[in-house]
């Protein structure tokens, strides 16, 4: 989709105001979905930039994990009066810690990406595999954890 | 504990399916490369969690105290489970206790260590009142999955009603031939002055009146009254009551008849309980510390209970309301069966007195015109309700919530001195 | 045929992605609700007071059947404390006390309305009654 400049910084800004508005909301009513919504508005964003897109995707993924996680820990200590530093502290950290693991697997991807060929019918057939493949995955080790904890 | 997959990482797969979907037909990598991160944290969230076995104590460090103080609760948290959990634990109790802090506690529990957490349990009114299980939500370190579940038992909680000194009470009509505190009408063996009169046979001569015997010629003794107890007959109505978020009526005529219990009891008198509403209970008339602990007990247990029986003397057994007792009335008048029910016992003879428990002050007027008017309707139709009483000879005490009993019960007395014609009518 | 095949391809992962998401075990993570005391409930006297001073607007049969009642307890209470008898009260003395439109009402002997639908209370009329009888 090619969009021109000044096109580009009005739908940026655009995007910035629902992931905003979405954002706190969801921090308000406590509600997952809406800052999932402000997640999806601000990677639409990224799509807008022309350049160096591949070597910042990685470093933006980490980031919008990181929001979103800051964003539900708010959301997941509604309701609770008193809480230890140690137990916020250890929840970041581990956010943190997995946030940049992800983005070491995502540079490496885009690594993968910059060196393959054009696109091509196998090169699609490759992704849907890779795209199915990696939700399968994440399906069984739920269906592994929540059936064995029944 | 039952584990959850939590809505959040349900909501972090589906974005990242759909990214994924979305770099396949636009032909953008960069879609998937942001969705590679949500996807690494979703699967380490599921690998790395370890479920948690926790176990629960809950301690009180006392199970009986009066309204207004504080107990402390102690949940201790022990984590015999694999993993390390973010831990929020919100202790459950009964309505009308409060709980400090307020709302849930947050802690950090790793594998194979205890914990602590206390709370300021305050009785916001007089009952049975329990604190436990509490509700624990687990959570691994990243917030993938949720264990939850409620643990731990319940502890009991007893809260008795504040304790309010009495300096007068409303002086009985008639007493009992037991020794009390009471001045009696009838002569006797006794300290207060009566009468004088001549010497019969039989009497002692430390009786005799020397002065007034000088003076008529004849032997004359001294008459005395003796001080006897008299029955007194609690009658709490829990036909309906007043509430507003503070409290109700029922909080303070429950704690009007412990007041009123602790001291015609310390006075020596006899005192039975009902509790005469949508429910009927009572307790025997009996003297001493034990009939005070069972009133308190009954009283703690008393609720409202929403009922249309029509209810009347004949209901309640007659050994609980002796001949000549001195009825106590404890009501916010507000249900006709109550107002008739006072009555009845006038006309039957009965000594009573109603301590009205206001509602006035548990109720405020409506937003409209029209409400407003009716409130004040309300005030003046109680103001009647109260001569209509008093037309009968019975005396009525109004207790506002923030007022002493003391001064309104001084009230009935001057009422009852001035209106005792009309009593033995 | 290549755009056909990459389409085809694009909808089947979607199929297949969207699957396995299915798959995710668990119910709805239980939201803590903070739940909201219900208001108190109003006492039955006042509420019946609330209905009769709302009704006693719209008809004379409404103020004679409803309105009158709660007046005539109230008024003969408050006259008694003053030594006075509503019942035999001559009407010159209740006018006096009481004001034209209160004696009207609650005068014994009052009859029934023969006009049903005649006019009830103003909430002036009414506000005025009050105050009328608060002063007694």
């Amino acid at each position: 989709m090619l969009v021109d400049a000044s096109g580009a910084s009005q739908l940026a800004w655009l995007g910035a105001a629902v992931a905003l508005v979405s954002l706190a909301v969801g921090m308000a009513l406590g509600s997952p979905a809406a800052v999932h919504v402000a997640v999806a508005a601000l990677g639409g964003i990224f799509l807008l930039r022309h350049d160096t897109r591949l070597l910042l995707a990685p470093v933006y993924g980490a980031g919008l994990l990181l929001m979103e996680d800051l964003a539900i820990q708010t959301i997941d200590l509604r309701g609770v009066g008193v809480v230890t530093l140690e137990a916020l502290g250890a929840r970041t950290a581990s956010a943190l810690a997995i946030a940049a693991i992800g983005a070491c697997a995502s540079a490496a991807a885009a690594l993968a990406v910059a060196a393959a060929p054009r696109r091509s019918v196998g090169v699609t057939a490759l992704g849907a595999l890779a795209a199915v493949a990696a939700v399968a995955v994440i399906a069984w080790l739920a269906r592994r954890r929540y059936g064995a904890s029944e | 504990m039952s584990a959850l997959i939590s809505s959040r990482t349900r909501g972090l797969i589906a974005l990242a399916g759909a990214a994924l979907i979305g770099a396949l037909a636009s032909g953008r990598p960069e879609l998937a490369l942001i969705a590679m991160p949500l996807l690494v944290f979703a699967g380490a969230g599921l690998v790395l969690a370890r479920e948690p076995h926790l176990a629960v104590e809950i301690e009180l460090d006392r199970t009986r105290l009066l309204e207004g103080e504080h107990a402390v609760a102690t949940v201790r948290l022990r984590n015999d489970g694999g993993g390390a959990v973010l831990v929020e634990v919100a202790l459950l109790r009964t309505r009308n206790l409060a709980l400090e802090p307020v709302g849930a506690a947050g802690i950090l529990l790793r594998a194979g260590v205890r914990s602590e957490l206390t709370f300021a349990v305050r009785p916001q009114r007089w009952g049975a009142h329990a604190v436990g299980p509490v509700v624990v939500c687990a959570r691994d370190l990243l917030g993938v999955t949720t264990w939850e579940g409620r643990l731990g038992g319940r502890v009991d909680l007893r809260a008795f009603p504040r304790e309010q000194r009495l300096r007068e009470l409303v002086a009985p009509l008639r007493t009992q031939p037991f020794l009390g505190t009471h001045v009696a009408r009838v002569r006797g063996e006794g300290i207060e002055f009566a009468d004088v009169r001549p010497f019969h046979a039989g009497d002692r001569v430390r009786h005799i009146n020397w002065r007034a015997t000088a003076r008529r010629g004849v032997p004359q003794v001294n008459e005395r009254h003796p001080e006897h107890s008299s029955d007194v007959v609690l009658l709490l109505d829990t036909f309906e009551e007043a509430r507003d978020s503070a409290g109700g009526t029922l909080d303070d005529a429950v704690r009007a008849a412990a007041a009123l219990a602790r001291a015609c009891l310390a006075r020596r008198d006899r005192v039975a309980l009902v509790d005469f509403g949508g429910t009927l209970h009572w307790l025997e008339p009996a003297f001493g510390t034990t009939q005070l602990y069972r009133i308190i007990d009954a009283l703690l247990a008393s609720d409202i209970a929403f009922s249309y029986a029509w209810r009347n003397v004949e209901t309640i057994p007659l050994r609980v309301l002796p001949p000549g007792a001195l009825v106590l009335a404890i009501s916010p008048l507000l249900d006709g069966r109550s107002l008739a029910m006072v009555a009845d016992l006038r006309r039957r003879g009965f000594d009573l007195t109603v301590i009205e428990v206001s509602p006035l002050d548990h109720v405020s007027p409506g937003e409209s015109d029209d409400d407003a008017a009716a409130y004040r309707l309300w005030r003046l139709q109680r103001e009647a309700i109260r001569a209509r009483l008093q037309s009968l000879g019975i005396g009525v005490a109004v207790w506002g919530r923030d007022g002493d009993l003391g001064p309104a019960l001084e009230g009935v007395n001057i009422f009852r001195r001035s209106a005792r014609p009309a009593v033995h009518a | 045929m290549r755009l056909l095949a990459e389409i085809a391809l694009v909808v089947l992962a979607a199929i297949g992605v969207a699957g396995c998401a299915s798959l995710l075990l668990g119910t709805p993570p239980t939201r803590r609700r903070r739940a909201r005391a219900p208001a108190p409930p109003r006492p039955d006297q006042l509420v019946a007071l609330e209905r009769l001073t709302t009704s006693a607007r719209t008809s004379a049969v409404h103020v004679h059947a409803y309105l009158r009642p709660v007046l005539v307890e109230i008024t003969s209470g408050r006259l008694a404390a003053h030594g006075h008898n509503l019942d035999r009260m001559p009407e010159l003395t209740g006018r006096a006390l009481l004001g034209d439109r209160l004696w009207d009402i609650v005068r014994p002997g009052r009859p029934f309305p023969e006009d049903r639908r005649g006019p009830g209370v103003t909430p002036q009329e009414l506000r005025a009654m009050l105050e009328v009888l608060e002063r007694l």
